[in-house]
């Protein structure tokens, strides 16, 4: 039993941190304690441990809900290195719209819908940056994310949405009813809208 | 002589590590590295070099496509973060898979791999460490060690190679062919009138550049500035 919800509780980090977003963010800390200032280096080893230990934590779904706040802390975080392993290129665009509200949302949402957009967008020399959009209305929270894709070519990407079934499993037992995942999947783009009535 | 290499990974991180590992090896030779997956084939095709560290997960290209692009001997190294990959890969024949972060003593038993193999630039074909210069018009020819040569000006229908200890030669020619002759990755023209050896460079500011030595000044002309950017990229520690 034991081992079983281990196993679990492993691919369920997995699914959210994927093991590439950490050794693509270990390769760049290297980088820059070599060739970079200390208090960067610091800011960036803080950033990456405090986004694993909240995937850590969280990582059993068990935890229950977090506050939108909570998870838009460590979703800043990720964004700040994937913003610092890809230097003088824009890779995203983060807004926040509406007056800040305590809702209540499962851990690492958000943060798994950033990453796969990440992982299978083209953000690079050639692409386009992410947008993020969260908007608070009263009673609604809505969470776009918008990225051009990358020519899909080796089987690791056809299994996109792997973090995704699992996000809306969760969302299924937390929100049932109460929210919607509307994506528009193209040739060129995913559009991934969430809409959670808290 | 020394086996050429080529970087190519859209990390710039992972692309400095690998830079100075490669650098800190004699033998291997850095001839290009490019975040860039589209200028990496194009690098490859233009430099044929004998290894390619390849990224594999690119976006527009993806390391397999560009190895199913590269028709020469070049050999090629995947380098991933992605474990799963490594089985991917070997559709394409590889000469080794590395995971990133790269450790430098597993990178050494691929620089081991690398020297087993056969050079596609032989040694003798690239004895570039000198050339002859015709002087004046009895068919008189100067030898220029190419590791003393500082800078090359032009003057009219003539052109004066400058070398360390003051030597001054002058030789009927243009900059062009003088650009041709010249092989080796060290000289660049900067100017219209000047090509400058990249090792005999002590300072860059404000669009030019000061030479070791007597402390010769050269402006950089606005034509060349962009390569001349591109050239140096690789060496330079930007600050944060």
């Amino acid at each position: 039993m034991k081992v079983e919800k281990h196993i679990i509780q492993q691919k369920y980090l997995q699914a959210s941190i994927n093991p590439h977003f950490l050794f693509n963010s270990l390769t760049m800390l290297i980088d820059q304690a070599r060739n970079s200032s200390r208090e960067a280096l610091a800011e960036n080893m803080t950033h990456l441990s405090e986004i694993m230990q909240y995937a850590v934590d969280y990582g059993d779904g068990s935890e229950g809900l977090v506050t939108v706040t909570k998870e838009l802390y460590h979703l800043e975080a990720l964004l700040k290195i994937f913003a610092c392993r890809f230097p003088g290129i824009t890779v995203y665009n983060y807004h926040i719209r509406g007056e800040r509200q305590a809702y209540l949302i499962p851990p690492l949402s958000l943060i798994t819908i950033v990453e796969n957009a990440f992982k299978f967008g083209d953000l690079g020399l050639y692409g386009r940056p992410l947008d993020i959009a969260v908007t608070f209305q009263e009673n609604l929270l809505l969470f776009r994310c918008v990225n051009m894709k990358r020519t899909i070519n080796n089987k690791e990407r056809m299994s996109a949405g792997m973090g995704l079934n699992n996000l809306q499993s969760r969302l299924d037992h937390y929100f049932h009813g109460r929210y919607r995942m509307d994506i528009i999947d193209t040739n060129e783009v995913y559009d991934i809208l969430l809409t959670i009535q808290p | 002589m020394n086996y050429k290499c080529v970087l190519i990974d859209d990390e710039q991180a992972s692309l400095n590590i690998m830079s100075s590992m490669v650098q800190s090896v004699p033998g291997l030779e850095l001839a290009g590295a490019t975040i860039d997956p589209l200028k990496g084939v194009q690098m490859i095709r233009d430099l044929k070099p004998d290894v390619v560290f390849l990224d594999i997960d690119m976006p527009m290209l993806s390391g397999l496509d560009i190895a199913r692009l590269i028709q020469s001997d070049t050999r090629i190294v995947f380098c991933t973060a992605y474990p799963q990959f490594a089985l991917d890969g070997h559709e394409v024949e590889a000469l080794d898979f590395l995971l990133k972060p790269v450790p430098f003593n597993r990178f050494m038993r691929t620089v081991e791999r690398i020297f087993k193999q056969k050079r596609i630039h032989p040694a003798g074909d690239d004895v570039n460490d000198y050339i002859y210069v015709r002087t004046d018009h009895n068919s008189k020819y100067e030898k220029v060690e190419l590791d003393e040569l500082e800078y090359i000006e032009a003057k009219g229908n003539y052109v004066a190679l400058h070398s360390t200890s003051n030597r001054k030669i002058m030789t009927h020619t243009s900059m062009e062919s003088m650009e041709k002759q010249l092989l080796s990755d060290n000289f660049m023209r900067v100017h219209r009138s000047f090509i400058v050896a990249l090792s005999k460079i002590k300072l860059i500011e404000y669009g030019r550049i000061i030479l070791k030595g007597a402390g010769r000044e050269i402006a950089i002309g606005e034509n060349y500035r962009e390569e001349f950017k591109e050239r140096i990229k690789l060496k330079l520690i930007s600050p944060k």
